[in-house]
């Protein structure tokens, strides 16, 4: 087993334990269903020209336990798999506009999903913050869309040093809200992923995390999904 | 739930094999390797405050940082390994400087540049040990001391927007300019 080195912060590692430890929380006080599994993602990028860039992401969700009403079972089964292609345009250095389709694989099911997005990553002494404001309209055929708006806040810091450099690991904090409307009915969804990340290089990193997602909270049974994630994003240029 | 232990296990494994030799640019260091010079002097400038200290290393070669935030602003030191002082940053927000000062730089950036924004500004002090405490203190005082100005602009340019980090002198020559390599966001963008 591989292990990792580096000189952790106090101060750095605290959030994410107390945010593992809300995730853990959740599960214990949170109603009848409840899935884990593993979410791996690809983010591949190209910069075609001096304002644009194409992204292309592919990620898939397997479930390895399931509870609900009916069942409480540890069974490896294969959920969906999303293929994503995005156009963003950068407004300054660390803002962009991104406008996405995504073609997601569901139980033989194919639906699609149009994606605006609007990113926002602010330096500060120490640490980044993104802000990432987004809507999308999922469908399957054109009578059956829901409408979702989202926002998310994500911290970003060295796990040594002040800066992440190069082959250097780094924490990240997620926390996003959705709000969504289909057939006329509302529901809201409340995510939190802990991230370790590790900087390959200026452009390319991979990263582990945990992204715990609250949803249907606006329904009598509530949805809990703890998803492990391994993600890998690249840059071509 | 050994076999998920399994496949998690393997999973860390295979990507962490991509992970060789670690290359440190800068990190934390423990106050008890610091230099005894160096503490003096941020001990003298900065009394009680909290103080981070790190070790830089580029191609300039090696240097200990320490950095804080004191009286609303943040200040980073430059010694040498054996504590001896190279020079003060102090963090300023463009609008509290002087008129002169923001004409003087406006029109280094503008020989160069045509559409910028300011980013960062930092004032750079050299001088001996006793200068440089009382400048940090803002202390007015009639010794000679060195001043410069470290700019972080955004530019647009062909390739799109860029930022450039400028070193001007008092009397508005540019000393350096160098592309900053930023950092990609794609991981807080998707």
């Amino acid at each position: 087993m591989i292990t990792l080195s580096f000189k952790i912060k106090k101060q750095n590692i605290k959030p994410f334990v107390l945010a593992f430890i809300f995730l853990l929380s959740l599960k214990a006080v949170s109603q009848n269903n409840f899935n884990f599994g593993f979410y791996p993602k690809l983010n591949f990028s190209y910069k075609t020209s001096k304002n644009l860039k194409l992204s292309t992401k592919i990620e898939s969700g397997q479930l390895f336990y399931s509870k609900s009403i009916l069942n409480n079972d540890w069974n490896y089964s294969y959920e969906f798999t999303e293929i994503s292609v995005f156009a963003s345009s950068k407004i300054y250095s660390n803002s962009s506009l991104n406008f996405g389709y995504m073609s997601k694989i569901d139980e033989g099911n194919l639906s699609h999903r149009l994606i605006e997005q609007f990113t926002l990553a602010k330096k500060y002494n120490g640490f980044r913050l993104g802000h990432r404001f987004a809507a999308d309209q999922s469908f399957k055929t054109f009578n059956d869309i829901r409408l979702r708006l989202r926002y998310r806040i994500s911290y970003e810091t060295a796990l040594s040093g002040q800066n992440i450099d190069p082959k250097e690991y780094y924490l990240k904090l997620t926390n996003e809200y959705l709000y969504s409307i289909e057939n006329d009915k509302m529901n809201f969804e409340i995510r939190l992923s802990p991230a370790i990340g590790k900087e390959i290089n200026k452009k390319n990193k991979i990263e582990y995390s945990f992204d715990y997602r609250f949803g249907k909270l606006l329904d009598k049974v509530k949805v809990n999904s703890l998803w492990f994630r391994l993600a890998f994003y690249f840059n071509a240029k | 739930m050994k076999k998920l232990i399994l496949i998690l296990s393997l999973i860390s494994s295979f990507s962490l094999a991509f992970s060789q030799t670690k290359f440190e640019r800068e990190y934390s260091i423990n106050y008890e390797d610091v230099p005894e010079k160096a503490k003096d002097f941020i001990n003298k400038a900065f009394n009680n405050n909290k103080i981070k200290w790190y070790k830089e290393v580029s191609q300039d070669g090696i240097s200990l940082e320490a950095k804080t935030k004191f009286q609303k602003h943040y200040f980073s030191i430059e010694f040498d390994t054996l504590g001896n002082i190279q020079d003060v940053e102090k963090k300023v927000k463009f609008k509290k400087l002087s008129k002169d000062t923001q004409e003087l730089i406006k029109n280094s950036i503008e020989s160069v540049f045509d559409k910028y924004r300011i980013n960062k500004i930092q004032i750079h002090w050299k001088s001996d040990d006793n200068t440089l405490i009382e400048l940090i203190n803002s202390k007015i005082n009639n010794k000679e001391f060195t001043i410069s100005y470290e700019i972080v602009i955004e530019s647009k340019s062909e390739q799109g927007p860029k930022l450039y980090e400028l070193l001007i002198s008092d009397t508005g020559n540019i000393i350096r300019k160098s592309k900053i390599e930023q950092r990609s966001y794609d991981n807080l963008e998707f």
